[in-house]
């Protein structure tokens, strides 16, 4: 959208005014996002001064105090990355099965209606009662890869199924006539056409992998991981801690959405959205 | 040489079977351009997909040079180049990528995809998507993809659908002129086209005859 607004725009005036108002709009949206914080900091001060107790909601700055604190402790970076790299594994594992599975059933129709009732009961499972069930048969460090491999699995394999069984016939007659190699064929057909399937997939569940990667390492607070840390807020009534992990957590869900963002664009270049975006001139 | 012997086609539909051919014969000599007319739905294009090996007869055969089966023997490199009705463009695929795809996708046939796309006059829309380009545009392409091999064999169907009477022309004796070294099977519904068939059948009713 923007390659048009720039070229529509670039038709009614100088480049120089044209970059400049390019500028204008990017700080024009970075000083609206400093508002949006500002403005929710304040509501947050102003109710825990309302509430007047830093044991039910303790003031923001004394969260952000006590975050401060925590980023200076190594322990503190030890449980990070390893709750960070379990969920991680759990996430690549679930993409890697999941496409694996994907092209085995986009081939075999039978397989997936045989993985459809197992994959359903996945998908509708409360994730609480998989941490208890898949407590008593894995390791403690294990489970919270595996559930995060829970939430990644089902949504990465329907939608790459779907993305696999949505290439269009009359590509796939192209190869056939022209006899392509498969490595063209995946290349130039497949890996396009699964695309947008996949980065959707990848969108959807990598943000639900590490919320659900924490809610296991909470309910199973024995290795050392940020849900631990949750586990021992709640059980001394440390509010402002608890107030800091959470925090934290949500800095790292927001960081890995950002790392799979560049990593998805550097894995594929975007050409059919750079279509999209371009205005047709005829 | 290609010829279709006693071939029958039946879809298999919601409606109940479907016969497109019925027990029709045709031949196709070498080097020599056929034109295939007839009302729409009457199996020209399904006579285009049997000799590719889109499809299969239900039953006869269909024999290519020295090949004999109900499906065209698969060799490694191309013997045919086939302009589809739908144009099969990929989307994701600039104009020049489109063409050089069937060539050798790699950049040691860019020149020759370049050429073909300014001899369909699109060497400006070398770079642009085919959600850039216009019908008649996206059907030069596909014009220039489907001519630029080498392949002995050319299908096409409807190649100059939706182009204008001068572009028509010109794509046609441009057709016209890459012809006479292959065997070309066109399909048609303009009595213009049929100037540069060297003989033209005609299929309706499930049968192909010689007009």
């Amino acid at each position: 959208m923007r390659f048009y607004q720039l070229r529509s725009t670039a038709n009614a005036a100088s480049p120089a005014n044209v970059t400049l108002r390019l500028k204008n709009s990017t700080a024009g949206r970075w000083i609206e996002r400093a508002f949006i914080l500002i403005f929710w900091f304040t509501l947050w001060a102003i109710a825990a001064s309302l509430v007047a107790s830093p044991l039910l909601l303790p003031a923001p700055l004394a969260v952000l105090s006590r975050l401060w604190e925590l980023f200076a402790a190594g322990a503190f970076w030890h449980a990070t990355s390893l709750s960070f790299l379990r969920v991680i594994g759990g996430i690549l594992l679930g993409i890697s099965i999941g496409c694996l599975t994907a092209i085995l059933t986009a081939g075999i129709p039978f397989l997936r209606a045989l993985l459809k009732p197992m994959i359903t009961t996945v998908k509708s499972t409360p994730v609480a009662s998989f941490i208890i069930l898949v407590n008593l048969w894995l390791d403690h460090g294990i489970l919270p890869v595996f559930i995060s491999f829970l939430m990644v699995f089902p949504v990465v394999w329907a939608n790459v199924d779907q993305g696999l069984r949505a290439v269009d016939p009359a590509h796939l007659a192209l190869a056939h006539v022209y006899r392509f190699p498969v490595a063209r064929t995946v290349r130039r057909i497949y890996i396009p056409t699964v695309r947008p399937y996949f980065i959707s997939a990848c969108r959807s569940s990598l943000g639900l992998a590490w919320k659900a990667g924490i809610a296991a390492e909470v309910l199973v607070p024995s290795v050392i991981s940020i849900g631990k840390h949750l586990y021992e807020s709640k059980l001394y009534l440390e509010t402002t801690d608890l107030f800091a992990w959470t925090l934290m957590v949500i800095l790292f869900s927001l960081l890995l959405e950002a790392l799979a963002d560049v990593l998805l664009r550097r894995l594929f270049v975007a050409q059919p959205e750079q279509a999209a975006q371009k205005e047709v001139t005829l | 040489m290609i010829r279709l012997e006693q071939v029958t086609l039946t879809f298999h539909t919601k409606g109940g079977p479907l016969t497109v051919l019925d027990h029709a014969s045709a031949l196709f000599p070498r080097g020599k351009t056929t034109a295939l007319i007839g009302p729409s739905g009457s199996g020209k294009t399904s006579c285009l997909q049997l000799i590719a090996g889109l499809l299969t007869p239900t039953s006869g055969n269909v024999c290519r040079e020295t090949v004999s089966s109900g499906n065209v023997a698969h060799e490694t490199a191309p013997t045919l180049s086939y302009l589809f009705q739908d144009l099969a463009l990929l989307p994701w695929l600039t104009a020049l990528q489109n063409v050089n795809l069937v060539l050798s996708d790699r950049e040691e046939t860019w020149d020759i995809a370049k050429e073909w796309l300014a001899r369909v006059d699109l060497a400006d829309a070398a770079d642009r998507y085919p959600s850039e380009l216009s019908g008649g545009m996206k059907q030069r392409v596909a014009l220039a993809r489907a001519l630029s091999t080498e392949a002995e064999l050319l299908l096409l169907d409807e190649p100059f659908r939706g182009l204008d009477d001068t572009l028509h022309e010109r794509m046609r004796s441009l057709v016209a002129s890459v012809r006479k070294e292959k065997t070309t099977i066109l399909v048609s519904h303009d009595q213009n086209d049929l100037t540069i068939a060297d003989h033209i059948l005609r299929v309706e009713g499930g049968a192909i005859f010689e007009v």
